[in-house]
């Protein structure tokens, strides 16, 4: 398969009162076509971010610095003017976001909604584009679409209204679809659905899918492949299976230890991953994950570690404990 | 929609009534005759008294509340003592003259305010925000009465571009008309701008801020799709309702931009019949401006609801 | 990032400041008016003129509209049989002579031929009778009419009317000012006596064209209008030669407005203008001004309640104003006021009474103090009552409390507005506490003072005992000569005094302006049009 996306080096910063800070530091990954990619990580660890980078959604003139390169088939997307970005944004690549209610302009129908996205990127009527755009929710699974494209975003249910914005995601049928936490704001029920529909229009129209979520379960029921993200860094990435078979980094290990299962005891507290983020300009100058690692050594507070590979093809580590390379070390 | 209007009608009709009893007692509870008023200052005691009886000042309040009242359901608002005319034909002599001065100001204020508001929100934290922000300060804390006596001073007295006052009315000759409603509309309405503009800017950055303004540039949208449909759109609530007020309050409140330019309007009877203590001619005139208000609110509360579909009466059931 | 935020600090504040100085520029004096030729004698007449009215009276019958407004407007379209001259004199406008019997009972009137109606008729005897009955019914509480005495057709050419008592002055008072006896056809009187004129038909200079409520009279020249053989000489009396085809009064209630457009020449003449703007007016080389002299001021103190019942604490008031001070504060230009303790000025020569004068203005504070002290009065707040109608009243009033508390007699004062003032002042509640006790009012001029409210109604005198003066008032009346009549006006006079009655300070002029292009304006109670010129 070929890279769909390339991401490399990507560099983030903003402009804030406290002077500039640095989001996403030096990222790099790449969206293979029809392959599903998660990007797992905390609050604030940049997953959001980046997916906004690619797509360049911040206020370029005041508050953000990109610096790397983002290959969307070659072309660094980085590099184009407003113009051409917004003949990519809709287009070539397409973003859902978390909650679908305020993501939504609330005084438009979904169907004017839908119809706006089609005709910003091809000249066909607004009769034509309706149509679309019934197919388009019809696809997605709304019953009686043909109603429900004159509906406004508050008349819909959580799980519907999440469609709609598939819907509207699909609609100029882009290369790439970036789903920013698409199933956070659902209740479990309707998460599975949603899922199940993404996994469907994956494999129906052969779309890349970068998908961000905290959700550690979902990763693992539908990613080839995944990205652990801290404090702006990817702490690990590698394919899924062997991700969750052999989770190396410390993070990575706290982050699946943290979700309880069937098998955890009742009888005691959760597992937690000890201490809290810390804030981006507070990162000091060795890994940034130190102060909360029980592996920690005095190297790892001086130095900043690489992205190291391990012995299975696609998995590295950015943690010292695997300078080496080779199988994983628990130093315990 | 039927149940809806009848609600409406209903609380209307309540609020006017407060309003009139309201005004009654107000009006009447100031301590001046205005019988002594009409007679002047040689009037005798004897002439005195027999001008209360025949205006009815001797009965008690309630009484008189009720007879007024009485009269306005058949559509009779009353006589004025001092011009002898009815209060009826008063107010219609007046309404147009403020009527369009409200129209043109509130067209004046909406035309600057809301695209400066959005240009202030579209540039935030540079320099053009910043110049328009200084300008509506200013618009806002000069009072309309001084704005208006300067731009006589410049555009009438030195310049000679508009009579120094007067009012044309449309059917004796547009432009004449135009000119003479243009500085007073303008004392009217910029100070207004300067509030719409203040408004639609919060407005605008409180919209701007929102997810569906991100989805928005997600699917490709221009920024001036972004600014004019999807933000403005949902900023419009605030908007219209500062809109509506300024139009309510431009008709209420023209009193001293009116004698200034000379405007027989509603303002200058309110004024002329308060020093006169004429009590049914201030009765009948506050009145129809509660009335405008009340209009004027039931209009946002449609617009409301045509603008933003989360708000309508008969929404299609979820 | 500092020096943005202090570019646009610097933008924000250059803006106000650039605004500010703008708003200062465009304000200050218009004394570059000159954008208008200041020549004066291109000598086309202007075919419209503008005069700037301050205010709109409420009734445009000539009869029934008590204003000055009324009178100063509708003398253009109607005549009396008497009219006052320039000096308030009394002069046959319509009659050709009159004459009154011996005992003055009887007065006849022999009228003018062949003067012309508006509507092309010609003034008869008939028409004369019904508008003087009419003005007459109007005025039915004066002591002329009160016993339903009524003018009556002799004949033809004469008009009578006989009072059952002698009235020597009623001259005056068919010539006067408040409640004008306008001629007029017959067929305009309303039959009832409850409506007012419908149409205005007279037989003056000026025709009626329209009224538009709130905004203006326009007035159209009589091309035919005969007026009587003698020249006008400032007042309403002789032959009202006018040339302006057309004349509007725009009602126009600011007074700023009403300067400002007399400098565009929007206005060719303003009436009413701020004493403040004098100066202003004066150093504008485009613009002329004029006194016109209107009202009488005086201290009322109240007799029926409260300390000034006390004759002894009047006469301390009256010993201690210093009428000077006041007018310094009153009238920032000295040209409009005239100090005088007459109750009428020498502007009215035969009811001028020089020895009054030296009764008021004594500043003799010194005596004044002591009849302070010798009285009862214990130092207790009275109330000095003004009102923001007339600022040059109230500004004398804050004077007067000055002066009050340098001879012991401690004031508050009250400012109210007009109609509350109105209330306070005419209480007729006998019973009641005292709203007031002193205050300073100004009154318009009328014709004679037999005819002056404050003579003869009480409650226009703050209640002084007017019996003091019912019998030489009376005694005026009943003479055929002038001299004995102007010594039973001058028996009046002192006893205003003596008994301390009130106080008079000074006559008050308005201050009305007009173009450079308006030559020979009288002023006369408002602008009189007749001799008046006005240039493009």
């Amino acid at each position: 398969m070929e890279n769909l996306l390339k991401v490399k080096e990507l560099k983030t910063s903003f402009q804030t009162l406290r002077g500039e800070v640095t989001a996403v530091d030096g990222v790099s990954f790449e969206v293979k076509k029809g392959e599903i990619l998660g990007i797992v990580g905390e609050s604030g660890c940049g997953k959001s971010v980046t997916s906004q980078s690619i797509m360049r959604l911040y206020n370029e003139k005041e508050l953000v610095k990109y610096e790397g390169e983002v290959l969307l088939e070659g072309n660094n997307l980085l590099k184009l003017s407003e113009k051409e970005m917004r003949s990519v944004r809709g287009n070539d690549i397409a973003m859902i976001f978390q909650d679908a209610l305020s993501s939504l302009n609330p005084v438009f129908t979904i169907g004017n909604q839908i119809v706006e996205a089609i005709r910003l990127h091809e000249k066909i009527s607004k009769k034509e584009a309706k149509k679309r755009a019934v197919e388009l929710l019809r696809l997605t699974g709304i019953p009686i679409p043909e109603k429900r494209v004159d509906a406004y975003p508050h008349e819909l249910s959580g799980g519907m209204r999440q469609r709609a914005m598939i819907a509207l995601a699909l609609s100029c049928q882009p290369k790439l679809l970036i789903a920013d936490e698409p199933t956070t704001a659902l209740d479990v029920t309707i998460q599975a659905q949603i899922m199940d529909l993404i996994v469907e229009l994956n494999q129906k129209m052969g779309m890349g899918i970068m998908l961000i979520t905290h959700d550690l379960g979902v990763v693992a029921h539908t990613c080839q492949r995944v990205i652990v993200m801290y404090l702006g860094q990817i702490v690990e990435e590698g394919m899924v299976d062997e991700i969750f078979k052999n989770p190396s980094h410390p993070y990575t290990k706290g982050l699946i230890k943290s979700v309880p299962t069937t098998n955890t005891d009742v009888s005691r507290k959760l597992y937690t991953i000890k201490g809290v983020v810390p804030l981006l300009s507070e990162a000091g100058e060795g890994c940034r994950f130190c102060n909360r690692c029980e592996m920690a050594t005095e190297k790892c507070r001086t130095s900043k570690p690489h992205l190291y590979s391990m012995k299975n093809e696609g998995h590295r580590v950015r943690c010292f404990l695997y300078e080496k390379g080779g199988d994983c070390h628990e130093a315990k | 929609m039927k149940k809806y209007f009848f609600k409406r009608l209903f609380y209307t009709i309540v609020t006017l009534l407060i309003v009139s009893v309201i005004l009654f007692v107000l009006t009447h509870c100031t301590g001046a005759d205005p019988a002594k008023l009409v007679l002047g200052i040689q009037a005798t005691p004897e002439a005195v008294e027999d001008l209360r009886e025949k205006m009815g000042l001797n009965d008690s309040l309630i009484v008189q509340y009720f007879r007024w009242l009485g009269d306005i359901l058949h559509g009779d608002l009353g006589t004025s003592y001092m011009k002898n005319k009815t209060v009826t034909e008063l107010l219609g002599e007046s309404f147009m003259p403020t009527f369009n001065i409200a129209i043109y100001a509130e067209i004046i204020s909406m035309c600057i305010g809301i695209p400066l508001g959005v240009l202030a929100a579209k540039y935030k934290g540079k320099s053009a925000s910043v110049a328009i922000s200084s300008v509506a300060l200013l618009g806002m804390s000069i009072p309309g009465f001084l704005l208006a006596l300067f731009m006589m001073m410049a555009f009438c007295v030195k310049l000679q571009w508009f009579p120094v006052a007067g009012y044309t009315p449309a059917m004796e000759g547009f432009l004449e008309h135009i000119r003479s409603m243009t500085l007073p509309a303008i004392a009217l309405g910029f100070p207004q701008a300067a509030l719409i503009t203040r408004t639609t800017n919060n407005a605008m950055l409180e919209v701007m801020n929102t997810e569906y303004i991100k989805t928005a540039k997600a699917k490709g949208a221009s920024e001036g799709a972004i600014l004019f449909k999807h933000a403005l759109r949902n900023a419009l609530i605030p908007i219209i309702t500062v809109c509506l007020q300024s139009f309510a309050v431009f008709f209420g409140g023209a009193v001293i931009i009116e004698q200034i330019f000379n405007i027989p309007g509603i303002g200058t009877l309110v004024f002329s019949s308060i020093s006169s203590r004429d009590y049914y001619v201030i009765q009948g005139a506050v009145l129809v401006i509660a009335l405008i208000y009340v209009v004027a609110n039931i209009l946002m509360d449609i617009l409301y609801g045509i603008v933003d579909p989360r708000i309508r009466i008969t929404g299609k059931s979820k | 990032m500092k020096r943005r935020e202090l570019t646009k600090k610097f933008i924000a504040v250059a803006l106000t400041a650039a605004m500010a100085l703008g708003f200062t520029a465009c304000g200050g004096n218009s004394s570059t008016g000159n954008q208008k030729d200041t020549s004066g004698t291109s000598g086309t007449t202007k075919e419209e003129v503008h005069i700037a009215y301050n205010a709109e009276p409420e009734s445009f019958d000539p009869v029934k509209g008590t204003a000055v407004a009324t009178r100063s407007i509708t003398r253009n379209v109607f005549e009396g049989l008497l009219e006052l001259d320039g000096e308030y004199e009394v002069q046959c406008q319509l009659c050709s002579s009159y004459e009154v019997s011996e005992d003055g009972k009887i007065w006849t009137f022999k009228l003018r031929e062949g003067v012309p109606f508006h509507n092309g008729d010609t003034m008869t005897a008939d028409d004369v009778v019904a508008s003087l009955n009419y003005w007459a019914d109007f005025n039915s509480t004066s002591e002329y009419f009160a016993d339903g005495t009524r003018f009556e057709k002799i004949d033809d050419k004469t008009v009578s009317v006989t009072f059952s008592e002698p009235k020597f002055l009623f001259k005056y008072f068919l010539a006067g000012q408040t409640g004008f006896a306008a001629i007029m056809p017959e067929e305009c009187i309303p039959a009832d006596g409850e409506t007012s004129i419908s149409e205005y038909i007279g037989t003056g200079p000026y025709k009626w064209v329209e009224y538009k409520p709130t905004q203006y009279v326009e007035l159209e020249l009589f091309e035919d209008y005969v007026g009587p053989d003698f020249e006008c000489n400032g007042g309403d009396a002789g032959n009202r030669i006018c040339t302006i085809p057309k004349v509007y009064y725009d009602f126009v209630t600011d007074a700023t407005t009403r300067l400002s457009g007399t400098t565009t020449g929007q206005y060719d003449i303003a009436t009413n203008i701020s004493y403040d703007n004098i100066a202003q007016v004066e150093a504008d080389k485009t613009l002329q001004i004029y006194q016109d002299w209107q009202f009488s001021v005086f201290i009322f103190m109240n007799q029926k309640l409260g300390v000034f019942q006390d004759e002894n604490l009047r006469k301390a008031v009256r010993l201690a104003v210093d009428v000077d001070e006041l007018t310094a504060s009153g009238f920032p230009d000295k040209n409009y006021c005239k100090i005088t303790g007459s109750f009428d000025s020498d502007i009215f020569p035969t009811w001028y009474v020089k020895d009054a004068e030296a009764y008021v203005n004594q500043k003799n504070t010194e005596e004044a103090k002591k009849l302070v002290e010798a009285s009862s009065y214990d130092g207790s707040e009275l109330k000095l009552i003004t009102t923001d109608a007339y600022p040059e009243l109230k500004a004398m009033t804050m004077v007067l409390q000055q002066q009050l508390k340098e001879i012991g007699i401690n004031c508050k004062v009250e400012s109210y507005d007009w109609a509350t003032t109105v209330s306070m002042l005419w209480n007729f509640d006998p019973e009641g506490n005292s709203n007031y006790d002193i205050y300073i009012m100004s009154y318009p001029y009328v014709s004679s003072p037999v005819s002056s409210a404050i003579l003869t109604n009480q409650y226009s005198i703050a209640y002084a005992d007017l019996s003091n003066i019912a019998e030489p008032l009376e005694k005026m009346q009943s003479t055929a000569d002038e001299n004995e009549m102007l010594g039973y006006w001058k028996e009046v006079q002192t006893t205003l005094y003596e008994k301390e009655m009130l106080i008079k300070l000074l006559d008050e002029a308005c201050a009305t302006i007009s173009t450079d292009k308006v030559q020979n304006l009288d002023n006369f109670g408002g602008p009189v049009l007749w001799g008046v010129t006005v240039t493009e």
